[in-house]
């Protein structure tokens, strides 16, 4: 060893008799300590079953009866499947869709499914009854229409309709070209 | 020469400790802390019994608040309990058990100083009641009193490295590399805790040694 180096607090040096005196009194077990040992253990013992009796009990009920609750849950789970399934799945509301594409359906307004058709009935009706530009005036009665709808729109939400509504269009537009001539 | 390091404990002697049909007070501590972590009460019983002197005497010699040491004590062995099963069978239970300890000390002082941020201790000066019996001297059994309050405030005054290594090695008589271990730091810096604290115990009690020694 490096005698410069050295430091005194690296060797303990023996305990000299006042230390010993003072380390007697520390290490002295306290009579009171010894007269409640055995209140000390039971405290710990009855601490100790009050924070983890319950989830003892808990536990080992669990494990007996963790099999039959998870068949309980997958029956359960099963059961809400198929009732999901079996039900009559509804379109959503073309209406609520026109209004409020973001909006989820409601079954408040599917019986409102219809009501854009007979509008497009009017619109027709309307188109129809006009000499001069039918095209013209079905784009205009349909941008005027609530909620400012286009014909593409329209026609995307109401796909059944759109064949009809072509063969609708072509005499039309047969005799505005006719009519032109 | 030092003894040779003991191997590590397997989970499968772990296992045949807890099942081993020894009455608990047979049982060496790495078998009881088995027994304790696979739900045997009575062995965590026989745990608190073997070890409540020492952890209540450290706990005397380290805490400021005299009041809570029970608490603390008892916060121990409850946490000892539950994590039994970290318990590692190389180390001595007590050096285990007095780490557990020393941190609910620390944190007590911690939460008590927030509390009562005034409180603090005079520096050198030891306070001394002047209990004489009927006859004007002091009993036998006042006196050990008194030279046991003593030691207690001048272990107060040291610093908590200082007092818990003190406590550990001359109260429970834990070597150096345990110290060592349950305080995280290197031998040298225990020798020198115990170096200061001895220094710094010799300065406050000197003037009291009448006192001390009866």
């Amino acid at each position: 060893m490096n005698e410069t180096n050295h430091n005194p607090e690296d060797e303990l040096a023996p305990l000299d008799s006042f230390e010993q005196q003072w380390i007697d009194q520390l290490a002295q077990r306290e009579p009171e300590l010894v007269q409640s040992e055995d209140a000390f253990v039971q405290s710990v013992m009855r601490a100790n079953a009050e924070a983890h009796g319950a989830p003892a009990v808990l536990g080992r009920i669990g494990f007996s009866v963790l099999p039959y609750a998870v068949a309980a849950a997958l029956l359960l789970a099963a059961f809400v499947g198929w009732s999901v399934l079996m039900q009559d799945p509804s379109e959503p509301s073309t209406a609520d869709q026109l209004n409020n594409p973001t909006q989820p359906n409601d079954e408040s307004v599917v019986t409102h499914n219809d009501k854009p058709k007979v509008e497009l009935g009017k619109l027709i009706a309307r188109v129809k009854s006009s000499a001069t530009d039918p095209a013209k005036t079905l784009t205009t009665a349909v941008s005027e229409a609530p909620g400012a709808l286009s014909v593409d729109r329209l026609f995307e939400v109401l796909g059944d309709s759109l064949p009809d509504l072509k063969e609708f269009f072509a005499p039309l537009e047969s005799e505005n070209e006719q009519s032109r001539a | 020469m030092q003894p040779a390091p003991k191997p590590p404990v397997s989970p499968a002697v772990t296992a045949l400790y807890a099942s081993s049909d020894l009455p608990t007070h047979a049982c060496d501590d790495g078998q009881l802390a088995a027994r304790v972590a696979s739900g045997d009460s009575a062995a965590a019983e026989e745990l608190v019994r073997r070890h409540q002197a020492p952890v209540r005497g450290f706990l005397r010699a380290v805490c400021y608040d005299r009041s809570a040491v029970d608490d603390l004590a008892q916060e121990t062995f409850l946490r000892a309990i539950k994590h039994a099963g970290r318990f590692d069978a190389k180390y001595p239970m007590r050096g285990w058990l007095l780490t557990i300890a020393r941190r609910l000390s620390i944190n007590h002082g911690q939460k008590a100083k927030r509390r009562r941020p005034a409180a603090g201790i005079e520096p050198d000066q030891l306070q001394t009641e002047n209990t004489t019996g009927p006859s004007g001297r002091l009993e036998k059994q006042e006196q050990q009193t008194l030279a046991k309050d003593l030691v207690q405030q001048a272990m107060a005054r040291l610093t908590e490295p200082q007092r818990v290594a003190i406590a550990m090695h001359y109260q429970q008589g834990l070597p150096l590399d345990q110290i060592a271990e349950a305080l995280e730091m290197p031998i040298g810096t225990v020798k020198s805790h115990l170096y200061r604290g001895r220094q710094r115990m010799k300065e406050l009690l000197e003037p009291q040694a009448e006192r001390l020694m009866p």
